[in-house]
């Protein structure tokens, strides 16, 4: 029969398990917080863009206001 | 039962493919996600609609009440009472009002515009009395703001009013710090005009 492995290389395992285990929780926590960290002012106002636009509406020809008018006025006694 | 050792380092190495497995996984979707919106772009559409408008901002001249003297013992037909809202008021006024501040007239469009000026009343009608002496007159001024009017200001200086349209101005801006323009009105009174209450409506407008 075939002889078992060694406690030493189960407990080697065993680290190993571990460290795996905790670096691949730490690299995905380091990633998380990047991805959800704001973004650095540059970058922000390099992708900002904005579009106005306008019209100013042209009257008929001819278009007349409506009147002002003003009083003089007195009085000879 | 007891679990050999090569049951346990085939478990632990199955554990830490696993592992590695899930964080490769975990990083490949975390990449997915930006937080972000896909566009940052933004649009704005607005009309603005040309607008005239004229007002009269200070829009009544009042002489008030008075007569015609003839105090330097000439003839009464030679004899005038001289009025203006730049504050003339001459010696053979009795009563009446001095005037320093004539019309002000405001464009408040957004409009430049040709402004046109009349009157309802001739001179005959809301003065009367002699004709060789009797006045009703107009002078259009931008002092208040120079450069309201681009062209064509008239009259500058005092003439006839008139119940046609006149032409005061053939340029007059919609800047708001250059769109106002004053009137002066000048009465020359007959000393034998009738007496009575006078009105006179001074209508002003313009168009493009």
């Amino acid at each position: 029969m075939e002889s078992d492995i060694s406690r030493n290389t189960i407990f080697v395992l065993v680290i190993l398990t571990l460290l795996v285990s905790v670096l691949g929780t730490w690299t995905v926590l380091t990633h998380v917080e990047e991805g959800f960290a704001a973004p650095p002012i540059a970058q922000r106002t390099d992708r900002g863009s904005g579009e106005v636009q306008f019209a100013i509406v042209a009257p008929k020809e001819g278009a007349v206001s409506e009147p002002a008018t003003g009083r003089v006025v007195f009085e000879i006694q | 039962m007891d679990i050999s050792n090569r049951a346990l380092a085939i478990f632990f190495v199955f554990a830490i493919g696993f592992s590695l497995f899930a964080t490769l996984i975990n990083l490949d979707e975390i990449n997915k996600i930006t937080g972000r919106a896909a566009s940052d772009t933004g649009e704005t559409n607005f009309t603005i609609q040309s607008d005239i408008q004229i007002v009269f901002t200070t829009s009544q001249i009042n002489f008030g009440t008075g007569s015609v003297n003839n105090t330097d013992g000439g003839p009464t037909i030679c004899e005038n009472c001289t009025l203006n809202s730049e504050s003339t008021r001459s010696f053979n006024c009795s009563g009446f009002n001095t005037v320093a501040t004539g019309f002000v007239i405001e464009n408040q469009g957004n409009l430049d515009v040709s402004l046109n000026i009349s009157s309802n009343e001739t001179v005959a009608q809301f003065v009367g009395g002699n004709s060789t002496i009797r006045a009703f007159q107009w002078k259009m001024a931008q002092a208040a703001e120079p450069g309201s009017c681009g062209a064509g200001l008239n009259p500058t200086s005092y003439a006839t009013v008139t119940t046609t349209n006149t032409t005061a101005c053939t340029d007059f801006n919609s800047a708001g710090a250059n769109n106002v323009l004053e009137m002066d009105i000048q009465i020359i009174i007959p000393q034998n005009a009738s007496t009575g209450e006078r009105a006179a409506t001074i209508t002003a407008w313009g168009w493009e």
